[in-house]
């Protein structure tokens, strides 16, 4: 578009403006240049616009009206020249002022910063930048709290939510106890829940966090949006973005970035477009003044002289403290001198980026945090070219990525001077080498780079140490890599070597081992050096040694122990490493760890790093020479105890491992020993209790039988259902003859209700009939729960609200971002949930029941215990004729009786579960499935997909294990346990059972208790029912329960060697804030008497719901036999404490570890 | 006619039940050997002789009983074995069949062609290609009989 086309669509009112304008950005830079000059301040141009470049207040910084997006970089940044262009006096104005605020800022003179910064509002007005510098003075200036302060005053003027978005961000990002890593996480995770398009990510990265993010490439994009905001911003942006596009070497071909950067040159005064120019050009085009004087302390260093340079720096330093790479050699000269740091003198915040870079080259103990502070610096004053210069220099310290060498450029670009380090790097050829050597002619530091480059065939008389140095460097640069590892590994033997440079001599050297493919020595000096001192390998590259050992065969790698160290140090999968392990000891020959000979002949610290780090069960898991997770446990446990041998300075942490490591194994014991089997009848209780009642039955039935065998009495049976069922039934009269017979008998109808009575009692009683285990152990809550957990665990199923519908499921919707798609999944996980739950719901109220022909209310229960009058007829036939004596023998009958018509059942469930419910299962995961394929929301979400085909695999598993649960169980059990690993074992299956809602309880055992027998299961039991009742009814998310579990022992008997006492377990934790304390003693205090009273009978022990104290009470007074026990609660604020008495009968054992047993 | 052999290494008891029922129809002189997991899985392909390796590619690390709860879910246990196998120098004709079309999670998935591609090029001396399995629609069933009749002709 040229000038007389725009001033007709201009001035023509039928034509439509914000095409013209759109029209506008595809003209040439020529044309545009000439239609700003002319129209840019025209009503109608700034209407167009629609923002005021030089905002006067907050209010006006903002006014969203960006001119469409053309999507191309260089019409996107002819555009912002244009417009910047207008205002180049401003522009170089402002460009002075900020040199001079930065500057006072970091002479820690805040108030004459200050005064600049309301200098730039007054002359400049409103800029992100002066936002953002105001945020980040009001930190340093005045503290983080008039930084919020401030914040809030701006807040209260600014309606853009966007603008708010980034003034909350600069805030934080100048909070000095905001850690970089906080930072960029907080930052990462805005990100992730905005669910922000990539390539606004990326330009947020660019504006906050620079080095948070790799391959910087939406320029055009950058240069739009911030078409919205004031002049200085669009100018600062559009020099960035020219350094990074620069850098990146994306310019488009078609592009002449020489000429933009030559007519950017022309029009403004700003070093960092110097420097570019100088890059384009590859030579030193422009001088920038303040090199010459710093150029003279680059030769003091390189002259040795380090002694004039710690005179010389700390007053260049006060003098201009933007000069950040005379830090560096600040720092690096004490390190030469083997000087302890002290300060410049200058400002607090000089210091410590001084005394920070002294410990990263010195790499000092505190090198770890000094990096993390440098970084936090070079975040909070992104804005600042001193901090792009210190990101450069740290960046090849600690290998921020493997850009280094960008970032490193980016520092030259963004630095006050001529660095004769760009040679060779930056400024490549001997043309720029000239150029240098003609603006600095007696500078040894040039001379020093050129000979490293090649330039120069000799250097000035330094030290012999020196000379090998800048002579590996030569060789290094000339690409001939063995001579350079002739020279340094020459080099690396000598002691006299700093730091700094036998830092630089690992580097190179480690290099040039990768590119001869001497990849054996790569991973020794990798892997020494970081057991030496784990900062000196901070530069190194390991990628690069990786992708070589990739290429090669690992195994022919494996005879030293380096290998598996390496790609342990590196973070490498745990696959990877143990593929470095497997290769170590296969060359050794041996197939474990523990079967390594003479550990002696390794040096120490590498035997012990592999041992400790590399051995571990994650990685070992591969090893296909062990059997089990136990095995490798047990190994692990080996591992230790070999440990403590070499490393007895560390004796506690492997004491704790194995401690660790026991209790793991012990608490998987233990849930395998729940697991195994949860169905019991207590027979030996059942006989007992049911013997005086037979006793006397059965000697009339005894009479009854002998008398009645041969005469033919008539009773009346009172079994009405039986009778009706014969009654009903007289299709087969031979069939009902026998029985009208047995029937009528009143020897039979004796023994019927003898052994309708013992059956009764064997499935239905309160104490110890089969039902109340089935409610205790299966259906209180623990088979349903178990189910869902598997489905919870994958986030494929919800839980109902109080109204009974099915929640949203956030996991999904957080992830699916499309508002129509998600109401089609939500649908979908709601009926997925009511199918799982009804069915969970069917196995437990309808299936896992008990039924009699008498007991008929679940039709569909499994456990029938129904006898039909053939059946019964057949016992007492078998009884009769074997004319028993003793009533013993009679209940003996009848009980296996029980017990085979019980094994019977179990089968058959175990049948049902693992096919018709497993069939069941799959039909409604199907369902799932094939519903999020109609609208392709699996492809949307494959990990949805992985989640409900994992389901479909994990329920068939699921559903083999429940069924296993159904197998009879003796009442006795192999457990020797602790009472912590008791209490660590229940929340275990708790936190199995609520995947999502995992508690962290803390445990304070204070008993040396070991219980064995029966104890550990029930006492898991007990422990589980009061977990289960924390979680349901405290009223609090898993995040804000707070847990303590403790339990505590009378020990004044304790000399005793058998003796009574009171073992107390307590738990307590917190309530949510709407619990009505006042209601829920009051409840309490009626749950406590009714336990605490010896009458109360097991009146619901067979129904679930409700507290479960029912179920402890049986589970201490049948199955633990217990004749004194006693539970209290306190009800405190927002708290409350279950405490648990029970006394115990202590034995003493007098073994090494003094333990006492309850058994 | 000597059996052709083939191990199995699927922990989904209804994708094996289908496999092998589908095996001993169509090819009733091959013999399937069932395994569960990553360990019990790839002990076998170094104890035993097998012609043809049909591999899952989620799966336990330990074949689950009540005593072993299975370990790690390795959710690439599949490549895993593959990578053994290679890097064992054990060449066996592999078909990868699972019931994943898409691996990973959203932005940093691989559809299972991809998958398919990644593992062509890595292991092309004795990866066959991939079955996509659905339970409910029988296609997998031609794909498979297509790959092992490859087999076969070769």
């Amino acid at each position: 578009m040229k000038l007389a086309e725009f001033k007709q669509g201009l001035f023509n009112q039928k034509s439509n403006k914000r095409n013209l304008f759109t029209n506008l950005k595809f003209a040439e830079i020529q044309d545009l240049r000439q239609i700003f000059r002319a129209y840019y301040k025209h009503p109608i141009f700034r209407l167009m616009v629609g923002k005021p470049d030089k905002p006067s207040n907050v209010e006006a910084l903002v006014e969203v009206k960006t001119i469409g997006y053309t999507k191309s970089f260089i019409r996107e940044l002819n555009w912002t020249i244009a417009c910047c262009e207008q205002y180049k006096s401003d522009i170089n104005l402002f460009l002075e002022k900020k040199n001079e605020y930065e500057s006072l800022f970091l002479q820690g003179d805040f108030t004459g910063a200050e005064e600049i910064l309301n200098n730039i509002f007054i002359t400049h007005g409103v800029s992100i930048w002066w936002l953002e510098n105001t945020l980040l003075l009001k930190e340093y200036k005045d503290g983080v709290k008039e930084n919020w302060s401030q914040l809030s005053e701006f807040s209260k003027h600014i309606s853009s939510p966007y603008v708010l978005f980034f003034l909350e961000k600069f805030s934080k990002r100048a909070e000095k106890n905001i850690s970089y890593f906080r930072f960029k996480n907080l930052f990462n995770n805005i990100a992730n829940e905005l669910g922000i398009a990539s390539v606004f990510n990326e330009y947020l990265c660019f504006k906050f966090s620079y080095s948070s993010f790799i391959g910087y490439t939406n320029f055009d994009y950058y240069l739009w949006l911030e078409n919205q905001f004031p002049i200085i911003d669009r100018y600062l942006t559009m020099v960035d973005v020219l350094i990074e596009v620069n850098l990146h070497h994306t310019k488009n071909d078609t592009i002449n970035f020489n000429e933009i950067i030559n007519d950017l040159n022309n029009s403004f005064n700003d070093f960092r477009l110097k420097q570019l120019q100088n890059l384009n050009n590859q030579y030193i085009k422009n001088v920038q003044q303040k090199s010459y004087e710093t150029m003279s302390v680059f030769d003091l260093y390189a002259e040795q002289n380090y002694l004039e340079c710690l005179n010389t720096i700390p007053v260049l330093i006060r003098q201009d403290p933007l000069r950040i790479e005379l830090y560096e050699v600040y720092v690096k000269s004490l390190i030469e001198l083997n000087k302890p740091f002290r300060s410049v003198g200058l400002s607090e915040l000089v210091d410590q980026i001084l005394e920070s870079l002294y410990n990263v080259y010195s790499r000092n103990e505190n090198n770890e945090e000094s990096v993390e502070w440098l970084l936090k610096i070079v975040q909070s004053f992104g804005s600042a070219s001193w901090a792009k210069v210190l990101l450069g220099q740290l960046a090849s310290k600690i290998n921020l990525s493997n850009d280094v060498e960008n970032y490193i450029g980016y520092s030259f670009i963004n630095s006050e001077i001529n660095n004769p380090r760009s040679i060779g790097n930056f400024i490549i050829g001997v043309d720029g080498y000239n150029s240098f050597k003609y603006t600095f002619p007696d500078s040894n530091s040039v001379i020093i780079q050129g000979y490293s480059w090649l330039y120069e065939e000799s250097i000035p008389e330094v030290d012999k140490i020196k000379f090998h140095i800048y002579k590996g460097r030569r060789l290094f640069n000339s690409r001939k890599y063995d001579l350079a590892c002739i020279q340094y590994e020459e080099l690396i033997i000598n002691k006299e070597l700093t730091i700094p440079y036998y830092e630089e001599v690992v580097k190179n050297l480690y290099q040039c081992y990768v590119k001869t493919g001497r990849l054996i020595e790569a991973i020794r000096l990798y892997t020494n050096n970081f057991l030496a001192n784990n900062y000196l390998v901070s530069s190194l590259e390991a990628d690069n040694l990786i992708d070589e050992i990739n290429r090669k065969d690992i195994d022919e790698l494996g005879e030293d122990i380096g290998l598996p160290i390496f790609f342990n140090v590196v973070g490498a999968e745990s696959y990877t490493q143990y593929v470095a392990y497997d290769s170590f000891l296969s060359y050794l020959g041996v197939e474990r760890p523990t079967e390594i000979q003479n550990l002696d002949s390794y040096d120490k610290v590498s035997i012990i790093y592999f041992l400790k780090n590399v051995c571990k069960s994650e990685i070992m898991h591969y090893s296909l020479f062990f059997e089990s997770s136990d095995d490798i446990e047990s190994e692990r446990i080996d591992i230790c105890r070999i440990l403590l041998g070499l490393d007895p300075e560390n004796e506690t942490e492997y004491y704790d491992e194995i401690a660790e490591v026991t209790q793991q194994s012990s608490i998987r014991n233990a849930i395998r020993e729940v697991n195994k089997g949860k169905i019991t009848i207590n027979i030996n209780k059942l006989k007992s209790s049911e013997a005086s009642n037979i006793k006397e039955s059965f000697s009339r039935f005894r009479e009854l039988a002998s008398f009645s065998k041969n005469k033919d009495l008539v009773a009346i049976d009172s079994t009405s259902e039986i009778l009706k069922n014969y009654l009903s039934n007289y299709e087969n009269e031979n069939e009902l003859f026998d029985k009208v017979v047995f029937s009528h008998d009143p020897a039979f109808i004796t023994f019927k209700v003898m052994f309708l009575e013992i059956r009764d009692k064997f499935i239905l009683s309160k104490e110890y009939g089969l039902d109340g285990y089935l409610s205790t152990r299966i259906r209180h809550g623990t088979l349903k729960n178990h189910l869902r957990s598997l489905f919870e665990s994958l986030n494929l199923i919800t839980q109902k609200n109080a109204e009974g519908f099915y929640v949203e499921n956030l996991y999904w919707s957080n992830r699916i971002q499309n508002e129509y798609l998600n109401e089609i999944l939500q649908d979908s996980l709601r009926n997925f949930s009511k199918e799982l739950d009804d069915l969970a719901d069917y196995i437990i109220k309808e299936l896992i029941q008990v039924k009699t022909e008498k007991y008929l209310d679940k039709s569909n229960a499994l456990f029938d215990y129904s006898f039909s009058q053939d059946q019964l007829g057949s016992v007492f036939k078998h009884i009769r004729d074997a004319n028993f004596k003793d009533y013993n023998e009679f209940l003996e009958l009848i009980t296996n009786l029980l017990v085979a018509r019980t094994e019977e059942i179990l089968t058959l469930i175990r049948e049902i579960l693992t096919n018709q419910i497993q069939s069941k299962f799959h039909l409604i995961i199907t369902q799932l499935q094939n519903s999020i394929k109609l609208e392709d929301i699996d492809k949307l979400l494959p990990e949805l997909s992985s989640a409900i085909l994992k389901s479909n695999t994990d329920i068939q598993q699921e559903l083999e294990n429940v069924a296993a649960w159904f197998n009879l169980t003796e009442q006795s059990s192999n457990l020797i346990l602790n009472i912590e690993t008791i209490i660590k074992t229940a929340v275990e299956i708790t936190n199995s059972i609520y995947p999502n809602n995992k508690i962290y309880p803390v445990i304070k055992d204070e008993t040396d208790l070991y219980l064995s027998g029966q104890y550990c299961p029930q006492l898991i039991y007990i422990n589980r029912i009061l977990l289960d009742n924390i979680i349901t009814h405290s009223g609090m998310g898993a995040e804000d329960l707070d847990v303590v579990i403790s339990s505590n022992l009378d020990q004044t008997k304790e000399t005793e060697e058998v003796y009574t006492t009171v073992l107390e377990l307590s738990y307590t934790n917190n309530l949510h804030q709407d619990t009505d304390l006042k209601k829920l003693d009051e409840k309490l205090k009626h749950l406590a008497i009714k336990f605490n009273d010896p009458e109360s009978k097991f009146e619901n022990i067979n129904f679930e719901g409700g507290s479960g104290l029912e179920k402890i009470k049986k589970i201490l007074s049948i199955d633990l036999n217990v004749d004194d026990y006693g539970i209290n609660f306190l009800v405190g604020n927002y708290s409350v404490e279950v405490k648990l008495s029970i006394r115990v009968t202590i034995k003493t054992v007098n073994d090494e570890k003094n333990q006492n047993s309850i058994n | 006619m000597r059996k052709i052999r083939i191990l199995l290494i699927e922990d989904d008891k209804k994708k094996s039940d289908d496999i092998i029922n589908f095996i001993n129809a169509r090819f009733p002189h091959f013999d399937v050997s069932l395994k569960e997991s990553y360990h019990s899985g790839l002990k076998s392909l170094f104890k035993e002789k097998y012609d043809l390796l049909l591999l899952d590619m989620s799966m336990p690390t330990w074949d689950r009983s009540p005593f072993e709860n299975g370990g790690e879910y390795e959710k690439f246990g599949g490549i895993k074995i593959l990578k053994e196998l290679n890097r064992k120098k054990k060449i066996l004709p592999t078909i990868l069949i699972t019931m994943f079309d898409n691996f990973g999670e959203s932005d940093n998935s691989i559809t299972l062609s991809q998958m398919n591609l990644v593992l062509n090029n890595d292991y092309d001396s004795f990866y066959l290609g991939s079955v996509f399995y659905r339970s409910d629609i029988s296609k997998w069933q031609e794909d498979l009989e297509t790959l092992i009749s490859s087999l076969r002709n070769d």
